[in-house]
C-alpha cells in the first residue's frame, strides 16, 4: 500500500510525461477494444445469417451453365436481343420428387421459385421477390406467422392466388394498417393477403444474400402455372427458363448432412447435362466461418500485440528517461537503506500502475469510439465483459515487461556514483 | 569495551581503464561511540571513499571493517542497506533533498526504508512527531510545508541533517556538510551538528575547511590514501 501511494504520488509529480507515457497503452487497449467489439458485430451477423439458412437443411441452388451464359452473351453481342431462344436449365421439380423417393434421410423439402417484381397494394408500391413455395416453408426455414396464416395446401391444389407478406414488404405497403385480406397487385394480377411474416433478417453467405422479409410468397402451384414456364399467356414468367431457384431439403439429423449432400450431387449430375445446380451446407459454412473467424482472431491479435508492443516501448523509454533523471534520488534512496529490491519495486510498481491506469482510459476510450462508430454506421455494437479485465490485464503485463529492464538498471547502479550525478 | 567503527588495514582500489586507482591503502582506524570526528586531506586524497566505506555505501577491497563488532565486509548487500537504513545517517555536501516534497516529507523519507530493532521502532505518528520535533531543532517549524526550492542553502543542510537523524541513528556520517554555505551558515551548521554530538550521536565529518576541522574533538588527516595524522 505504501508504495502504491508513493508510485501515485511519483506519477503525480510529473502528470504530463506520466499521460504521455500512457498514450500508447491507452490507444493500443482502445483501438484493440474497439476492433473487438466491430468485429464481433460482423460476426455475429455472419453466422446468424447462416444459422437462419437452417443448420438441418441442405441447400440446393440453381446455378446458369457457363456455356449457356456464353450463348447468351453471343447472342447480344449479334444484336438479337429480340430473339427469345431458352434453353431450360436448373433444378426441377422432377428432381425433387427424385429425391424425395429415393432418398430416406430427407425429411422436408421446400421449392423456391423466385424473381423481384413490383407489388402494388393500399397505394404504395414496393421492390420486393416473389417466392412461389410450398406450405412447409416456415416450418423448414424455422420462419414463423405474424398475422393470419401461411399457405396451406388447398390453396396449392386451388392454385389460389394469395400471398403472404414478409416484415419488409408488409409495413412498406400497409404501413398503418393490417394487410390481411387486402388485395396487393403483383405483375398484372391481384393477390389477397392472407398472413405476414415475423421479421427474421438476411440470410445466406456472403455473394448469395436473400432478404426473407423484403419478400411476397406465394402457393408454389400458383407462382409456377401464372407465371412459370407453363402456356398460360399471361404467365409473367414465361420466358423463366428455371423451375426451381432454391431448394431446401431438411434432414432428419446433421449427421446426415454430408451424405445427403452427396447423394443429391451425385444423382442431379446423372439426371442433368449441364453443371447447373450448386450444393450448400449452411453448417459447413459456420465452419468455414469459425476457420475465418479463427484466422481473423490471429490477425487482430497480432495488431493487438503490436500495438502494445509500441505502447511498451513507450513506457519503456520514459522509464529509461524517469530513472536516469532520478539518479540522485535513486542514490540517496539506496544511503537512506532502499535495498536493490526496493528500488526495483518503486519503478515497477510506477510502471504498473501507469499501464493499469492507461489500460483502463483505454478501455472506455475503446468503447466510447466503437459506440460512436456503432451510431454512425447504424451498428449495435456488442460488448465483451471480459474485454475490461483483458485489457486491464494485459496493460499491467505490458507495465510488468516493459517497466522491469529499467528498474533493474535504476536498481544495478553504484549508489555513490548516483548521488554524485546530481 | 570495543569501538563503534574499527577498520583494519582498509583497502579500496577503483579498477579503471587507464588502471587501478588506489583510493585508500591500508587505513586503521577506531572511533568510538558518541565521538565527532573530521576527516580533512586535499581533494581526492580518499576522504569521500573513506566516508562512503564507513557508511557501507562501498565495499573495501582489502582489510577489516567492523561496525559495532559486526564483519560489514562479511554483509549481503541487503544487510548492508538495513546497517545503513538502521544505524547510519548521511548529510550530504548538495544535500539531496526531494525537490517535489515538502519539507516534512523530505524528513520523513528517511523512515521508508528502515526496519528498526532494539526498541527504536515507532509508530508512524511517533515518526511524524520525531520529524516535526527535529524540524524545530533546527529551526525550520515555520518552514515545514515549503519544498526546497523555498528554503536557502543553509536551510536546506538543516533538513539533511534533521532526515539523517530521524532513524536515531548511532552514527551521522557528514560529507563536506558546509561546503555550499557563507561562513555564517557554515558555523551554524557545525554548531546544530555539535548539539546533537552532544547529545550522543557520533559523527564523522568530511571536510576541506581546516578551520573547521580544528574545532572538531579529533581529524585523521589523509594524504594520498592513508592516514598521516
Amino acid at each position: 500500500m505504501k508504495l502504491l501511494f508513493e508510485a501515485i504520488g511519483n506519477l503525480m509529480l510529473h502528470k504530463t510525461r506520466s499521460l504521455l507515457a500512457a498514450l500508447g497503452i491507452i490507444f493500443g487497449v482502445a483501438s484493440v477494444i474497439c476492433m473487438l467489439s466491430i468485429s464481433e458485430v460482423a460476426r455475429q451477423d455472419v453466422v446468424q445469417r447462416i444459422e437462419r439458412m437452417g443448420v438441418n437443411n441442405v441447400i440446393l441452388d440453381t446455378v446458369e451453365p457457363e456455356e449457356i451464359r456464353a450463348a447468351s452473351r453471343a447472342r447480344l453481342s449479334e444484336n438479337n436481343e429480340t430473339e427469345t431462344k431458352f434453353v431450360k436449365y436448373g433444378v426441377t421439380r422432377s428432381d425433387l420428387e427424385t429425391l424425395r423417393t429415393n432418398v430416406e434421410a430427407i425429411r422436408e423439402i421446400v421449392p423456391m421459385a423466385t424473381r423481384t417484381v413490383d407489388v402494388f397494394g393500399n397505394q404504395n408500391n414496393a421492390n420486393t421477390t416473389a417466392v412461389g413455395t410450398s406450405p412447409n416453408y416456415t416450418k423448414v426455414m424455422d420462419h414463423q406467422i405474424r398475422d393470419g396464416r401461411f399457405i396451406s395446401a388447398v390453396d396449392e391444389k386451388n392454385l389460389a392466388t394469395v400471398c403472404v407478406l414478409g416484415h419488409t414488404t408488409a409495413r412498406e405497403l400497409f404501413p398503418l394498417t393490417t394487410p390481411i385480406k387486402k388485395v396487393i397487385k403483383l405483375e398484372g394480377i391481384y393477390f389477397t393477403v392472407v398472413g405476414v411474416l415475423e421479421q427474421k433478417g438476411e440470410t445466406g453467405a456472403a455473394g448469395k444474400l436473400d432478404d426473407p422479409d423484403k419478400s411476397v410468397y406465394l402457393p408454389y402451384e400458383t407462382a409456377f402455372s401464372r407465371f412459370g414456364l407453363g402456356n398460360d399467356p399471361s404467365a409473367f414468367l414465361l420466358e423463366q427458363p428455371v423451375e426451381v431457384n432454391r431448394a431446401v431439403l431438411q434432414v432428419d439429423n446433421t449427421s446426415m448432412l454430408k451424405p445427403v449432400s452427396k447423394i443429391a450431387t451425385n444423382m442431379l449430375d446423372r439426371l442433368h447435362r449441364h453443371d447447373d445446380f450448386s450444393v450448400t451446407i449452411p453448417s459447413s459454412l459456420l465452419k468455414e466461418q469459425k476457420q475465418s473467424e479463427q484466422i481473423f482472431r490471429w490477425v487482430m491479435g497480432s495488431l493487438a500485440a503490436i500495438s502494445l508492443l509500441v505502447g511498451g516501448i513507450g513506457i519503456m523509454n520514459i522509464m529509461l528517461a524517469n530513472t536516469t533523471e532520478r539518479k540522485s534520488e535513486i542514490g540517496l534512496r539506496r544511503a537512506l537503506g532502499a535495498k536493490r529490491g526496493d528500488i526495483v519495486s518503486l519503478f515497477v510498481s510506477e510502471s504498473l500502475l501507469l499501464c493499469i491506469i492507461g489500460g483502463a482510459i483505454g478501455v472506455a476510450v475503446g468503447y466510447g469510439l466503437a459506440q460512436l462508430i456503432g451510431q454512425l454506421a447504424d451498428w449495435t455494437v456488442v460488448y465483451h465483459t471480459w474485454s475490461v479485465p483483458l485489457g486491464i490485464i494485459v496493460s499491467a503485463i505490458v507495465g510488468l515487461i516493459f517497466g522491469t529492464v529499467p528498474a533493474l538498471r535504476a536498481a544495478q547502479q553504484d549508489p555513490v556514483l548516483a548521488l554524485r550525478s546530481e | 569495551m570495543s569501538a563503534l567503527i574499527h577498520l583494519e588495514n582498509a583497502a579500496k582500489v577503483y579498477k579503471m581503464r587507464g588502471g587501478d586507482v588506489h583510493a585508500l591503502k591500508g587505513i586503521t582506524l577506531d572511533i568510538d561511540s558518541g565521538e565527532f570526528v573530521s576527516i580533512v586531506g586535499t581533494s581526492g586524497c580518499g576522504k569521500s571513499t573513506l566516508l562512503y566505506v564507513l557508511g557501507a555505501l562501498i565495499e573495501t577491497t582489502g582489510g577489516a571493517y567492523q561496525f559495532d563488532g559486526a564483519s560489514v565486509e562479511d554483509m549481503t548487500d541487503i544487510n548492508r542497506a538495513t546497517l545503513r537504513g538502521q544505524d547510519i545517517g548521511f548529510v550530504f555536501q548538495s544535500f539531496h533533498l526531494v525537490p517535489q516534497l515538502s519539507v516534512v516529507k523530505n524528513v520523513m523519507m528517511a523512515a521508508r526504508y528502515c526496519t528498526p530493532s532494539n526498541g527504536r521502532a515507532m509508530s508512524r505518528r511517533q515518526l511524524k512527531k520525531r520529524a516535526m520535533e527535529l524540524i524545530d531543532r533546527v529551526g525550520l517549524s515555520e518552514r515545514r510545508r515549503h519544498r526546497p526550492i523555498e528554503l536557502s542553502n543553509g536551510q536546506m543542510q538543516r533538513v539533511a541533517i534533521a532526515r539523517a537523524l530521524l532513524n536515531k541513528p548511532r552514527v551521522l556520517l557528514a560529507d563536506e556538510p558546509t561546503g555550499n554555505l557563507d561562513i555564517k551558515t557554515r558555523d551554524e551548521i557545525f554548531e546544530t551538528l555539535k548539539e546533537f554530538n552532544a547529545e550522543g550521536t557520533t559523527i564523522v565529518m568530511v571536510t576541506h575547511d581546516p578551520e573547521l576541522a580544528e574545532r572538531t574533538p579529533r581529524q585523521i588527516r589523509l594524504s594520498d590514501g592513508e592516514v598521516v595524522q
